[in-house]
């Protein structure tokens, strides 16, 4: 199962995993959630523990809407 | 058609070369075709005025790996990769930070996700990486910092900061002094 898979199952899912999980950060792998956490950091370590580097996994925050991220105060 | 000409306002009594140089931003997706805008100086301005006012708020970055890969690497006795001390630059407009994908290599930066990046051309798919970040100057340290891999445009800039950091600290610049200062709360 590839990071981009994982990436897409997840987006896929957005809106259930959103209201399953509340804005907590969660480990995605496999087409499935492996662990979720309050914050990117707990996320982020438990992960480091559990796969890595055997496996890529992904790490999103449970909220409904995909973020878009501006650059630069002239973008958007 | 009506041709406007390009009108020169005032420019800095020092150093021609930074004649007509206006830099908008550090973002990902460079604007077509950006005004020229030629900075302006006061009479008994001094250079830092002038400096911050055209350079914007540079300071040293440190870029790493977070504290568990690092544990890691040495629980493996593995080499761990090195941290990448680059330039950086604060930027309010960016409401994420980033970095050159290859200092993100160089540093052994772990991608946990990608991100949609709003510019002027439309919206471009980037990484995101998990960096431990030093501001050395200012003693301000993140273990876990998600990061986006951005490439800009200006080479001796590694890292844009943006309002991920800045809503974890309290940023004073001070256009008057040539100051900027950042204190981790």
């Amino acid at each position: 199962m590839s990071f981009q898979e994982d990436e897409a199952w997840f987006e896929n899912n957005r809106a259930y995993i959103a209201q399953q999980y509340q804005g907590q950060y969660v480990i995605v792998l496999g087409k499935s959630i492996r662990g979720s956490y309050p914050t990117l950091g707990a996320a982020f370590n438990a992960a480091v523990q559990q796969f890595w580097p055997h496996a890529g996994f992904v790490i999103k925050q449970a909220i409904a809407g995909q973020p878009v991220e501006k650059f630069g105060s002239w973008s958007g | 058609m009506v041709r406007l000409s390009r009108v020169q306002v005032r420019t800095l009594g020092f150093g021609g070369s930074w004649l007509g140089q206006v830099r908008l931003g550090q973002g990902a997706i460079p604007a077509p075709r950006p005004q020229t805008v030629y900075p302006k100086s006061e009479p008994g301005e001094s250079l830092e005025v002038a400096k911050l006012a055209l350079d914007g708020a540079r300071l040293t970055a440190e870029i790493g790996l977070p504290k568990s890969v690092i544990d890691y690497y040495q629980a493996h006795g593995q080499a761990v990769p090195s941290r990448q001390t680059v330039k950086a630059l604060i930027d309010s407009g960016a409401s994420i930070s980033g970095i050159r994908p290859v200092v993100a290599q160089a540093a052994g930066l772990i991608q946990t996700s990608s991100v949609g990046i709003s510019g002027v051309l439309g919206t471009e798919n980037r990484p995101v990486y998990i960096a431990a970040v030093n501001l050395p100057d200012y003693n301000v340290n993140f273990d876990v910092l998600s990061v986006a891999g951005i490439d800009l445009p200006q080479q001796e800039i590694g890292m844009l900061i943006g309002r991920d950091v800045l809503r974890h600290v309290k940023f004073t610049y001070d256009g008057n002094s040539g100051n900027f200062t950042l204190e981790q709360g």
